[in-house]
């Protein structure tokens, strides 16, 4: 599916430059959750950014579904990157005038898909990411998850071979993060390629495989034993959420009266 | 992608900036609107006095001793004799009439109304062939010309002046130099655009001109000769047989000739240099619309950076982009544009309403400015567009 020979990526910053990566060969295949982790500066933006034909290697190979990028035009990247690649990113990147459908409506429209098709595509894409309910809403009448999940419908509309997702949680709470990930755990479960670029840990415990980036080189390329389960956290979370409430509804009549304080303190 | 999805997203980015979109379109209707206004005055104007012109003289020619041009000092000039008169009746068969008048000061007199005037003697046929259109009374006849009756027609004004507004003064009896003669008619006012413009009148006092030769004497200069051609022949060669029949009748002296319709050529030039230049000011506050385009457009691209990033992301082409924002320069001049021949359409009409003419406001104008228009929004939007189209994703996608 994926498969980087070689890689090298240099920017120019004025005179000097920087070599971003150095010596990148990876290998993804089909149907595969992975992660690329690393921290800031240690080369996986730059990687994402090639893997999703944004940028172009300076030296090396990349092959997507067997047909070489590394050497297409513009024209060509931009049909990549509607028909073959989904961006997910942290900061969702909906337009803020349409609505979700419309939203999800636009790669068909690069792609030429006309009205009724496109349509019922939109609609579909939007339902498989539970916001059937949701579809003429803009995104400002929309919950952080709810974007997000906006932008994964967006990503999925057109069928990619794989879904490159950006810090898909980093701009949500920890519920929704879990959320949006036991989303990509479906997805993966029936079969598609997904690809999570991310800093935190907790967010790459849940894929198969981690793949880790430090200085422009991968310094580890591991599968993860028994990843966790993003419906098992939630009920975790729920339940811990739950607790707490339950702790602060005994707690709260307290104030309220001597004789609730008592038993308050003994339900505690 | 498809065309229709582009308009209606440039549409709704238009929408998102109402006010804005209102002021930057407002160039291109203040040029729009004032191009189309003047050139349909201007046309209807000229179209109407060419009308009224050919109704006026149209096939009539005048003669005169000399030709115009860098030599004329040098010619040898001779006045027309009634010989050459006759000649150009008899001999050039596309000519119905030829004639000439003789004019005199004169002085008025109707009961204690004393006027000073230029009398004029014409030739019986002169009524007809030259279209003296009378309004009451009649015109003279051969015979009365032959025999040199005393009797005069009154120019419309002329008959204001002696007897005033809308008094008939057939029958009456005014003196001339001290001489008596009988008013038999009266002429038409003057109508059409051309007169209730200038205000003109007709303050002539026609008399035969058999007695204004009795009067003056024989050997009278005859300066010009009037020629009527005959319906449908062809001014330019009338004029030239013309010319040449008179100089073989004066060995060594040069003529020259004139058709009315060459003067309508000549006053329909100017009108139309007039209106060019009118329209070339005017067209300069298109540029400045145009302008004005290009600027709100780079502002546009600069607040939709991100948007740009992310439509790249998703799919969009090079071209896609360049398509989007041009269209939507496009529609910002195709509306004002649009717009702008609406708003001319109002003083145009009530232009031609007040002047009595039909002005010409007609599809090709329209066309043509609403193409104009467009080729602006192309011209001034293109470089916007490709900055767009331009960006790198990357850098659009980061961009806050």
């Amino acid at each position: 599916m994926i498969k980087l020979v070689n890689v090298r990526k240099v920017y120019r910053m004025g005179q000097t430059e920087v070599e971003a990566l150095k010596d990148i060969n990876m290998h993804i295949a089909a149907g595969e959750l992975v992660a690329i982790m690393g921290p800031s500066g240690s080369g996986k933006s730059t990687l994402m950014n090639i893997l999703g034909c944004l940028d172009r290697v300076t030296e090396g190979t990349y092959e997507l579904d067997g047909r070489l990028v590394s050497d297409r035009d513009e024209r060509d990247l931009a049909k990549v990157r509607n028909r073959h690649l989904g961006f997910v990113f942290q900061t969702f990147n909906l337009l803020p005038r349409m609505t979700a459908l419309r939203n999800v409506e636009q790669p068909l429209l690069y792609a030429g898909v006309s009205g009724r098709e496109r349509r019922q595509r939109a609609e579909a894409a939007l339902q498989r990411v539970g916001l059937g309910d949701r579809m003429h809403h803009r995104p400002n009448e929309l919950s952080g998850g709810q974007r997000q999940r906006v932008s994964i419908a967006r990503a999925l509309v057109n069928r990619p071979s794989i879904i490159l997702a950006d810090e898909p949680t980093g701009a949500l709470d920890s519920r929704t993060g879990e959320e949006i990930m036991g989303l990509f755990q479906e997805l993966h479960a029936d079969g598609a390629t997904v690809i999570v670029v991310t800093h935190e840990p907790d967010v790459a415990e849940h894929v198969n495989r981690i793949i880790r980036v430090r200085d422009g080189r991968i310094v580890s390329d591991q599968p993860v034993a028994s990843p966790v389960r993003a419906a098992d956290r939630l009920r975790e979370l729920m339940q811990h959420a739950e607790g707490v409430a339950a702790g602060e509804s005994a707690a709260s009549p307290n104030a309220v009266g001597p004789t609730a304080a008592g038993e308050g303190a003994t339900a505690s | 992608m498809n065309f229709l999805e582009t308009l209606s997203v440039a549409w709704d980015a238009l929408r998102a900036n109402k006010m804005r979109s209102l002021l930057t379109m407002l160039g291109i209707i203040i040029g729009v609107g004032s191009v189309v206004a003047i050139f349909a005055i201007g046309r209807g104007a000229g179209a109407a006095i060419t009308g009224e012109l050919q109704g006026l003289g149209s096939g009539q020619m005048i003669l005169q001793a000399g030709r115009p041009g860098p030599n004329s000092q040098n010619q040898r000039l001779e006045s027309f004799t009634e010989k050459d008169v006759k000649d150009l009746e008899t001999l050039i068969p596309d000519i119905q009439a030829a004639v000439y008048s003789l004019g005199m000061p004169g002085t008025v007199k109707y009961n204690r109304e004393t006027v000073a005037a230029g009398i004029q003697g014409q030739f019986a046929k002169a009524g007809l062939a030259f279209g003296i259109k009378i309004d009451k009374g009649r015109w003279f006849s051969e015979a009365e010309d032959a025999s040199g009756s005393r009797i005069v027609i009154l120019g419309s004004g002329a008959a204001k002046t002696l007897f005033g507004e809308g008094v008939n003064p057939v029958g009456n009896v005014i003196s001339i130099n001290g001489i008596s003669f009988d008013v038999i008619g009266m002429t038409e006012k003057p109508t059409g655009m051309l007169a209730s413009m200038a205000g003109a009148e007709d303050n002539s006092y026609y008399v035969p001109i058999g007695f204004m030769k009795r009067q003056l004497g024989p050997n009278q200069r005859i300066n010009q000769v009037m020629i009527k051609a005959k319906d449908g022949a062809d001014s330019k060669a009338v004029i030239a047989d013309a010319v040449a029949l008179v100089e073989r009748n004066h060995p060594g002296a040069q003529f020259s000739g004139q058709s009315f319709d060459q003067l309508v050529g000549v006053i329909n030039t100017v009108l139309n240099l007039v209106t060019g230049v009118l329209s070339a000011v005017a067209g300069i506050s298109l540029v400045v619309g145009g302008v004005g385009i290009m600027n709100i457009m780079l502002v546009s691209v600069t607040e939709r950076t991100r948007e740009i990033g992310i439509r790249k992301a998703i799919g969009a082409s090079y071209s896609d982009i360049l398509t989007q924002f041009l269209i939507e320069a496009v529609l910002l001049s195709l509306i004002g544009g649009a717009t702008g021949v609406l708003l001319a359409a109002a003083p145009v009409f009530a232009v031609g309403y007040f002047l009595k003419i039909s002005l010409l406001l007609d599809w090709m104008s329209v066309s043509l400015a609403l193409g104009f228009s467009a080729a602006v929004g192309i011209i001034f939007g293109v470089y916007p567009a490709a900055k767009a189209a331009r960006l790198d994703p990357i850098d659009a996608l980061r961009y806050e």
